[in-house]
């Protein structure tokens, strides 16, 4: 892989999610995506990282447990491009700079939760697909342009750990929150 | 934005925000080159620029919308608090402003009204009409003098500046929009249901123009958007029904659903007489009396 243990996920478990829930749910989604982590080596291994963001036509970020490496990466992925899915196994995983943006929280240990995430997955890369350039980051917007891609590609990375939101989803929760604060106040 | 604890903080951060981003825009493309244009060219030139303020306002669209599809008034609160804001910000033209540029908040902030106001119509949640179109928005003028005038009353709005004050290409820009905005699409069932709201509404504020004293009727731009004559066929027979939704209608007018249906003929005739130009012959009028078929 290497991911490595975090501290609600084991080493295996990542192993799983990602050859098990990721990689098939953006590999089986009709839309022609190769789906492969980001392959770090010893020595080159930030290099390495950098380039599979550069390159990539989407990244799939899971920031499950606030992984300081995948925010970071993150972080680089969102100056160089737009399309990026942002998931989570927990809402309070996604920090709050992030919050405004669309993230998906998901679950991967039944079946159920498993065919979910995949319908997600299917759902966002078609948006992505049909409007490629839509802003979907704070560097975006605060550049108030789309991103230009530097290089095209048509591979899929994952890097470090999961990530995949629904905009609608999330903005209904926002809502919802604002509007239980509203009734509370 | 999810640590939002309330409304207003969400509000007045977002706004913050959004100004942040606005004004180096606005510093930026009011730059740009003037002169004189032919009037087929206002929108292929304003549009570019326009664009690049659109990003900045999408999550605010999706919030209010968001907000109209969970049933909750605040999000329509937000969204006439925004909307006031962003006149404000095309009220304060720099040294030298560029009207394309200058006038792009405040299309914006039509374009997120008109938004809502469709929601509305497509989740037939009506009840939200009278707010939307009679609540007062708060804009700041250059001299810092405060106005709060209503949606149905900021006739300004419907000639925005960025497209030098012509409704008709204004309504173009947002019959255009559903096709151009990949954000809208959860919020409609697709583009028919999308022109279908937004003609209805469309039509409300006409007949609210008609019931005000102004002299000069609105722009009846619900005419320029397809499935007018079915939105218009539709709202009148509403009106006809006299039930829940009719009421909530006559209220965004500003009168009583028998009010409306008795001074019908008096009033429709403004609209009806506004001269659209040689090529809309076809224009949709309102129907009179209310029972006829919905003629051109």
């Amino acid at each position: 892989m290497p991911f490595s243990a975090t501290s609600s996920c084991t080493e295996t478990q990542w192993r799983y999610i990602f050859e098990h829930v990721f990689k098939p749910a953006i590999e089986d989604a009709g839309l022609d995506y190769e789906c492969r982590r980001s392959s770090a080596t010893r020595g080159n291994l930030i290099k390495h990282i950098l380039a599979d963001l550069r390159n990539s036509e989407v990244v799939l970020a899971d920031l499950t447990d606030q992984n300081a490496n995948v925010f970071y990466e993150l972080g680089v992925r969102h100056t160089l491009k737009n399309r990026t899915i942002i998931v989570a196994q927990r809402g309070d995983d996604i920090s709050s700079d992030l919050r405004a943006y669309a993230y998906h929280v998901y679950d991967w240990k039944t079946p159920e939760d498993i065919h979910v995430f995949k319908e997600r997955i299917r759902g966002l890369l078609e948006d992505i697909t049909n409007d490629p350039e839509r802003a979907d980051n704070p560097v975006s917007d605060f550049l108030g342009a789309t991103s230009k891609p530097l290089e095209a590609s048509p591979v899929s990375a994952v890097s470090g750990q999961t990530i995949v939101t629904d905009s609608n989803g999330s903005m209904t929760d926002i809502v919802r929150r604002l509007r239980e604060g509203e009734r509370s106040g | 934005m999810a640590d939002t604890k309330t409304l207003n903080e969400y509000v007045r951060s977002t706004k913050a925000t959004i100004r942040r981003e606005f004004i180096p825009l606005l510093d930026e493309l009011n730059k740009g080159q003037g002169g004189s244009i032919q009037e087929d060219q206002i929108r292929a030139t304003a549009l570019p620029i326009i664009e690049r303020f659109e990003p900045h306002v999408r999550e605010v669209e999706e919030f209010v919308l968001t907000s109209i599809n969970e049933e909750w008034g605040g999000g329509l609160r937000a969204a006439l608090s925004f909307a006031g804001d962003w006149i404000t910000l095309s009220a304060h033209p720099q040294s030298r402003s560029l009207r394309f540029a200058q006038g792009a908040p405040q299309l914006l902030a039509w374009r997120l009204l008109i938004l809502a106001g469709s929601k509305i119509f497509a989740n037939e949640i009506t009840h939200f009409l009278k707010d939307l179109v009679h609540t007062p928005i708060e804009v700041e003028d250059i001299e810092g003098r405060f106005s709060h005038l209503s949606l149905g009353d900021r006739v300004d709005l419907f000639h925005p500046e960025a497209f030098l004050g012509r409704a008709s290409t204004a309504a173009e820009y947002i019959r255009d929009l559903f096709s151009r905005e990949q954000h809208l699409h959860p919020f409609f069932a697709d583009e028919v249901e999308y022109h279908f709201s937004m003609a209805q509404f469309l039509i409300v504020i006409s007949l609210y123009d008609a019931w005000t004293d102004r002299e000069n009727p609105l722009y009846p731009m619900y005419s320029d958007i397809p499935e007018a004559r079915r939105a218009m066929q539709r709202v009148c027979s509403l009106l006809e029904s006299r039930g829940t939704l009719a009421a909530d209608v006559a209220a965004a007018v500003g009168v009583t659903v028998d009010s409306l249906l008795q001074a019908w003929s008096a009033h429709v005739a403004k609209p009806n007489g506004v001269f659209t130009g040689m090529l809309r012959l076809s224009a949709v009028k309102f129907p009179d009396p209310i029972s006829a078929p919905v003629g051109f």
